[in-house]
């Protein structure tokens, strides 16, 4: 496994493509930030002239948290297209069923890096609220456990988008299934607010409802396995799909 | 017959289906330690099949193979880790370079971290690639991208080798320089390798495994499928003197020849008489008629040019046996729509 995730960090950090996409994640979280906290000035102003009280960790945070949640649904594809198309499109994924690894090594190893830039995005994306915390009192704990739902979501849609890359050799195509993906998942969010049965299971399934709690800093072992299950499932359907070689040829 | 000790590879009943398709049909061989194996035939013949049965890069249908003592469905870590493969057209990380893509290539094998620059530097410089280690595999020649193929199968030291169509691609001189490198190479590995070069195969393969739809048609030493198929044997003789006619008849009398043709009649500078050449067609041993020219040569004051025996080439070879096998094919398929037809109208009657 640690050969594969070497070979992909080298591949993401020698490329363009990490580069400009942590940027450009970066430069979008900034501006949502910038709304956010200039939301939050107006609505302080407006509580310390006799309106409803306001706490930048019921209010500033969570937004942020989600909004983060809500921008990785449109970067997890455009970073996870190349793990498996690249390798397709070259034959050298080929070559690698030849090594001494297993699929699951292989899935792990790609899965994993991928995870190091989302890491590293999600590590970026913290100095903002780090800069908000020097001016004013924030609960940590309410930011640890919203970036570790933000966190937990990315490995999902990251194990997803892997999957998908699995799919095609091209890397346009994966990213199209990629979207298409979390669109459904997307889509589920509103079932959750139907109160049917269908509602009930389907809304369940939706990634970003499963944020509701862990953004506002409520620990909720039933999300965390929700995303969990998630990634593992996507995993597997991919090891799955790489297995069917040995019968397709 | 090869001890079984002795033998690195033996594949019994391998058989490759995809879906209704058979893409390898029930073949078995065997390689012994330090042998060269050439795997040749036409485009769709099961060559890259069979190669990647070996590979475990998916197992077969059915029957089974043992390389160097694991077996390609129980134990197919075993045998990924005794087997350098080098696929058909030498997918690489271009983005990486030579050096960094060794790196890669000896962690995924998992050679351990203390050895791994020594095998790194080992394997750049059995593959003449010292020179290239730090550029960019994007930026150097077709000869030298071959050569980091060969260079990633090599690295472990695996004791079988398996290359499919390892020259293609190349200019005469880097097919020539890289035959050589597959020649050392095979002096510490057993090699298998497909190609539809049949000289090449010819030059450096010891034997020769010819498929045709699936099928083994033929396993041998090229000299031996050569002789094997020659449905006649032949001198080409070759000597100067004045008298065709009367050298036609004087070779016809010798015991052992059936038949003498002329075929070439042409003038040599300096010589007073011309260069003839003759085709004999021999009933037995070419040795007894060899010596029996000599001396005819001598008495009758002929200048014997040359003498050879007339071989068939590995190419004239394949392309008999090839042919032979699809008369075979459309034969049976011919018989098998013929008792159909057979069946249905007995069944109307």
């Amino acid at each position: 496994m640690g050969a594969i995730f070497y070979r992909e960090i080298k591949a993401y950090f020698s490329s363009l493509l990490a580069w400009s996409l942590v940027a450009a994640f970066l430069v979008v979280i900034g501006m949502f930030m910038c709304i956010g906290i200039a939301y939050y000035a107006d609505i302080s102003a407006s509580s310390m002239q006799g309106g409803a009280p306001c706490n930048i960790n019921t209010v500033l945070i969570p937004g942020v948290v989600q909004s983060i949640a809500y921008i990785f649904m449109f970067f997890a594809p455009l970073l996870t297209m190349r793990s498996f198309s690249e390798d397709k499109s070259r034959g050298t994924l080929d070559l690698l069923f030849t090594y001494p690894i297993s699929d699951w090594e292989i899935v792990l190893g790609k899965f994993f890096a991928v995870l190091m830039v989302v890491i590293m995005m999600l590590a970026f994306s913290s100095l903002g609220l780090l800069f908000v915390g020097t001016y004013c009192t924030i609960e940590w704990p309410v930011i640890l456990c919203g970036y570790l739902g933000i966190f937990l979501m990315c490995a999902s849609l990251t194990a997803m988008g892997v999957f998908a890359s699995s799919l095609s050799s091209s890397q346009l195509i994966s990213a199209s299934m990629s979207y298409g993906l979390t669109f459904v998942l997307w889509l589920l969010t509103y079932y959750d607010q139907k109160e049917s049965h269908t509602g009930l299971v389907f809304g369940k399934l939706s990634v970003l409802s499963h944020m509701e709690y862990l953004s506002k800093g409520v620990f909720n072992s039933q999300d965390v396995c929700y995303y969990i299950a998630l990634t593992f499932f996507f995993l597997y359907l991919t090891v799955r799909f790489l297995e069917s070689r040995k019968w397709k040829g | 017959m090869a001890e079984s000790a002795d033998l690195i590879i033996q594949a019994k009943g391998l058989t490759k289906k995809f879906g209704k398709r058979i893409a390898v049909n029930d073949i078995s061989f065997s390689v012994q330690k330090g042998e060269i194996l050439g795997f040749l035939g036409p485009n769709a013949a099961g060559k890259t099949t069979t190669m990647k049965m070996l590979t475990c890069f998916y197992p077969p249908t059915e029957g089974t193979a043992i390389v160097n003592g694991y077996d390609v469905v129980s134990d197919s870590y075993g045998v990924r880790r005794s087997i350098g493969y080098m696929p058909e057209n030498v997918p690489l990380y271009v983005d990486m370079t030579v050096e960094e893509y060794l790196y890669f290539v000896a962690k995924a094998k998992s050679i351990p971290p203390a050895d791994i620059k020594g095998a790194i530097s080992k394997a750049l410089e059995r593959c003449n690639l010292t020179n290239v280690s730090n550029q960019l595999i994007a930026t150097i020649s077709r000869g030298y991208k071959q050569r980091v193929g060969l260079a990633q199968a090599i690295i472990n030291d695996p004791p079988v080798l398996i290359l499919d169509e390892p020259s293609v691609g190349l200019d005469p001189a880097q097919i020539k320089d890289f035959r050589e490198l597959i020649v050392e190479l095979g002096k510490s590995s057993t090699v298998i390798l497909s190609t539809h070069i049949l000289s090449e195969a010819q030059l450096i393969c010891g034997r020769v495994c010819i498929l045709d739809h699936g099928s083994i048609i033929a396993v041998d030493t090229p000299s031996n499928l050569s002789d094997r198929l020659q449905k006649s044997t032949a001198l080409s003789v070759q000597l100067l003197a004045s008298e065709t006619d009367k050298v036609v008849e004087d070779l016809k009398k010798l015991e052992g020849v059936s038949g003498v043709e002329e075929v070439k009649r042409e003038s040599l500078s300096g010589c007073e008489h011309p260069l003839l050449s003759f085709k004999v067609e021999i009933a037995k041993t070419d040795l007894l008629v060899r010596k029996a020219i000599n001396v005819l040569a001598v008495e009758k004051d002929w200048t014997l040019y040359s003498m050879q025996a007339d071989r068939l080439s590995l190419e004239d070879v394949f392309i008999n046996l090839v042919k032979e096998h699809e008369e075979e094919i459309s034969e049976e398929s011919t018989s098998e729509a013929e008792i159909d037809l057979q069946k249905e109208t007995e069944g109307e009657g």
